[in-house]
């Protein structure tokens, strides 16, 4: 196999044993991304000679079988808005073109501390809002890869990298995980350090993890946690709660088709239980809890930078800011409580159920790159703080993978895990890849 | 507790928008007000309970 071909895991296991060699891999990467990147552009900045110098470092330390930690000689991608050291970090926006930070944003120091190789800088939407870069969905290059987390996803769906590192304040992981066909997590939030990452929302900003599979995400996981996560077996028996009425009637009549069929197929099968789960009515104040709390956020952390750059934002971002400049301190304070309420009745979904399925997106990655898609899927699991993942499981009609959305308990990050990690054995999708894939990737 | 009618608040954010960015550009984002002026309605009209910390 070709070693761009490999999972993280896979990647990471061949180094320690020696079947890998660190420099080989990081070039197998590097010849990967001269051959798709003039058509996928999922990267912003990659300094080829510092990779490879860090490679042959790595390499050496593995001769000496003096490892790092468990990412040792690994390449990763990190979203343009994670402060790193040395290398440029440009928020997707123009006032940020040439900025170098002096210090690393505690996830990429935790990477680093894990052995992990800073491939590049991804690209991201512009300062993580919905006014799109230039990164195209290597399944389909006339179809958005979604945003903000565009070139992480795309990076690793296009076999550049194995293993990236996003950030979701709505939808900004699960939906480019669905639309690109990887795996995501956004853990909870407290769980991963959000320190020297340019903000969208602090109380909203959750880290993302991109990879090709569930071991894949939970592995750098474990190297950016705050904490080691619990590692726990799967339950004998996951209890799967549907959740079809708000986010059936956001899906497309295939998206709801599809998963049903698979749902079918996982209610017939040992250890998996699959219930309709309903939600509770405070579900209802999600998009104005939410919509409150980011306007107002947005405004504040815009204040000095939108008047001196006004032609650096898009339309978007630039509506979304003045509303900002709306709201009063009282509405402002009203939304974050009433956020809370919609935590306490959202968690007692869990009290019959250990994962919570929803579609990722409302269908496949819509055509055109003048937009990224439609976050109306992940916000609400977004604001709750819940764990929550994207699985690919499906191709639509177009040859565009589609992914299921499954949410675990606030600091049920472990469980999370160890519940789809079941589910993702029943589905196969490297095969449905390898088979169906149109795209731009050696499958 | 006195009903938030959204018209009611969406005409003052109206203003204020006018006030901060001028008429013609506060008219460019109107859909956005009306938008924002009922979910702060749905806010308002929800009881919130005090121990409930921001």
């Amino acid at each position: 196999m070709n070693p761009e071909q490999l999972s993280l895991v896979e990647a990471a296991a061949q180094i320690r044993t020696g079947t890998l060699s660190p420099v080989d891999y990081a070039r197998a990467l590097l010849a990967r991304m001269d051959h798709v990147e003039p058509q996928v552009q999922a990267w912003v900045t990659v300094d080829r000679d510092a990779v490879m110098a860090e490679a042959r470092k790595c390499e050496a330390e593995a001769s000496a079988k003096r490892f790092r930690g468990p990412l040792h000689g690994v390449p990763v991608g990190i979203k343009d808005i994670y402060y790193t050291r040395g290398m440029r970090t440009t928020m997707g926006a123009a006032p940020f073109r040439d900025f170098i930070p002096d210090c690393d944003a505690d996830v990429v120091t935790k990477l680093k501390q894990a052995g992990a190789i800073i491939l590049g800088k991804t690209v991201t939407t512009v300062f993580v809002f919905l006014d799109p870069g230039p990164t195209r969905n290597p399944w389909n290059l006339e179809h958005t890869p979604g945003g903000s987390s565009s070139g992480s996803a795309a990076a690793v769906a296009a076999r550049m990298c194995a293993g990236s590192i996003g950030s979701q304040t709505v939808g900004s992981v699960g939906r480019p995980a669905a639309y690109n066909g990887v795996v995501s997590l956004m853990p909870t939030q407290s769980t991963v350090s959000m320190k020297n990452v340019f903000p969208l929302s602090w109380p909203l900003d959750h880290v993302g993890i991109f990879g090709r599979s569930v071991a894949d995400v939970e592995a750098q996981l474990q190297a950016i946690a705050e904490l080691p996560i619990e590692r726990s077996a799967a339950p004998k028996t996951v209890r799967i709660g549907v959740i079809r009425d708000f986010f059936y009637e956001n899906a497309t009549t295939e998206t709801r088709t599809l998963q049903d069929a698979f749902l079918q197929k996982l209610a017939v099968t040992p250890g998996f239980i699959v219930e309709e789960a309903r939600l509770p009515a405070a579900f209802e104040l999600n998009q104005p809890i939410l919509r409150t709390i980011l306007r107002a956020d947005v405004a504040a952390i815009h204040k000095d930078l939108f008047p001196a750059h006004p032609t650096a934002y898009g339309p978007k971002l630039r509506e979304l800011i003045e509303t900002g400049m709306l709201i009063s301190a009282a509405d402002y304070l009203r939304a974050r409580r009433l956020r809370r309420h919609y935590q306490r009745e959202m968690s007692r979904l869990f009290g019959r159920h250990d994962v919570l399925l929803t579609p990722a997106a409302p269908g496949p990655a819509p055509a055109g790159i003048g937009a990224t898609g439609s976050a109306v899927m992940n916000g609400p699991w977004t604001l709750a703080d819940f764990p929550t993942m994207t699985l690919p499981y499906a191709l639509s009609a177009n040859g565009l993978p589609l992914g299921l959305q499954l949410s675990g308990p606030m600091l049920g990050d472990g469980p999370l895990l160890a519940s789809v990690g079941k589910i993702e054995s029943m589905i196969e999708f490297a095969k449905i890849e390898k088979e169906s894939y149109a795209g731009l990737h050696p499958g | 507790m006195v009903k938030a009618d959204p018209k009611e608040i969406t005409r003052g954010l109206q203003e204020q928008a006018e006030k901060l960015f001028g008429t013609e550009h506060a008219a460019e984002i109107q859909s956005e007000i009306e938008a924002m002026g009922q979910q702060l309605a749905t806010l308002r009209n929800t009881p919130v309970d005090l121990l409930d910390e921001p």
